[in-house]
């Protein structure tokens, strides 16, 4: 087993992103919020079909607008691979 | 234990009232970067704890038992009587939180590791604030440093690990502050990152290579000497036989295509030489960020899978603002099969 990333969807239609630790720390969470993927949204701040879906930034980074949820996988996987040096 | 992971464990020890107290003592070869993570983790605590000072380096293969103790000194007692106290050493701390780090411990001699064991087991009693912790490091007798048998009680007071270092760790830790030119060799002759060998000269001990001589064979690159006298000194930081090959390996990177035109996005043909392509992907995990990843990327991904991906993730490490690039996608988007779990 290893470090894994947990995609939970949220009431507003966003995902959060979990990395559940294996082994887990001792004392610390089992799991920790890695980022979160929400649906863009206008600037009336409605969500906008075909808009796109926005990676949060994770401390290091803006956040990013990509066109479609499969990329925003794709780009969240490559991120969590880079920071938990899971890379083949 | 890894060198690498030495920094959060020193962390976390220090962050547990517990652990402070108990010496950690780091052993391991010289050259590895044994006092370097102890600063590295120093500057990781500074901003969470108040007050703090930072590293005391106490060398003690250079020190006396008075150096510790201090001098002893007459004072009158309350009945007119003489007494002695000894004057503290000013350079022990009294105030603040931070390091004491006791620097080639097993060089020094008995009587001064037994002034060491009283500090590392009552530091109190030197008036040393409880929010300081204790480190040591040393060497193994095998790495033929100057070396004493550390004393039972001493060694019973303390944590000791052995620390190794690997070819990953060091490029992690090196990448953007040692030149291409080293890493790129060093992934080819990954045995000559710390290659002591104690019988190899007559018994003499002369230069070997190890992390920290790479770092100084690095700063002779800088100088842009003539070939003879940059190999002179190759050789008087990593000894005669990493110093020629490492040689050759440098004519190879001057021979390589530009970097600069590679980030400016030129039109580059990929060499064939498996050499310069390894070149090629440190110099650009040395430069790579959000502003010229794009330009670059053309002429990375002609590059094979796993050396675009040792690029990224080395670029990665030094300049985690490189994921902000429209390339970085392109990158994840191509070698999915680099990271993707099944």
């Amino acid at each position: 087993m290893a470090n894994q990333l947990d995609w939970t969807r949220l009431p507003d239609s966003s995902w959060a992103v979990y990395v559940h630790h294996d082994p887990p720390t001792r004392s610390m969470a089992r799991s920790s919020l890695f980022t979160v993927v929400r649906p863009a949204r206008g600037a009336n701040g409605v969500v906008a079909a075909g808009a796109g879906w926005v990676v949060g930034g994770r401390g290091f980074e803006t956040a990013t607008l990509v066109p479609t949820l499969d990329d925003a996988k794709l780009r969240v996987e490559a991120l969590f691979a880079l920071e938990y040096d899971s890379l083949a | 234990m890894r060198i690498a992971n030495i920094v959060p464990v020193i962390a976390k020890r220090y962050l547990n009232t517990d652990t402070r107290k108990r010496t950690l003592f780091l052993r391991g070869p010289s050259g590895i970067g044994k006092s370097d993570v102890v600063h590295q983790a120093s500057e990781f605590l500074r901003p969470h704890v108040d007050g703090w000072r930072g590293v005391i380096d106490l060398r003690l293969g250079q020190m006396e038992p008075t150096d510790l103790r201090g001098i002893p000194h007459i004072i009158a007692g309350l009945l007119g009587d003489a007494r002695t106290e000894w004057a503290r050493p000013s350079f022990l701390p009294q105030a603040g939180g931070g390091i004491l780090f006791l620097d080639e411990i097993t060089s020094a001699p008995p009587s001064v590791q037994a002034a060491a064991y009283q500090l590392c087991l009552t530091p109190a009693d030197f008036g040393i604030p409880p929010e300081w912790t204790v480190l040591a490091a040393g060497n193994n007798k095998s790495d033929r440093g100057v070396t004493f048998n550390l004393a039972a009680p001493l060694q019973n007071r303390m944590c000791d690990v052995q620390v190794t270092t690997s070819l990953d760790d060091f490029t992690d830790y090196a990448i953007g502050k040692v030149r291409p030119e080293v890493l790129s060799f060093l992934r080819e002759r990954p045995d000559l990152l710390h290659k002591f060998d104690p019988a190899s000269n007559g018994g003499q001990i002369g230069p070997f290579p190890s992390p920290r001589s790479w770092f100084a064979a690095s700063h002779v690159l800088d100088l842009d000497l003539p070939t003879a006298d940059r190999v002179e000194l190759f050789g008087g930081d990593l000894g005669s036989e990493a110093a020629v090959t490492f040689e050759a390996h440098t004519r190879l990177y001057e021979s390589m295509p530009k970097l600069d035109d590679i980030l400016a996005g030129k039109d580059i043909p990929m060499p064939k030489d498996l050499s310069i392509r390894y070149c090629l992907a440190m110099g650009l995990a040395t430069r790579l960020d959000a502003t010229n990843f794009e330009p670059a990327y053309k002429f990375l991904q002609k590059m094979p899978g796993d050396v675009q991906t040792l690029t990224v993730k080395l670029a990665y490490k030094r300049d985690k603002g490189l994921a902000s690039s429209p390339a970085f996608t392109q990158w994840a988007t191509a070698n999915q099969a680099a990271w993707k779990r099944s």
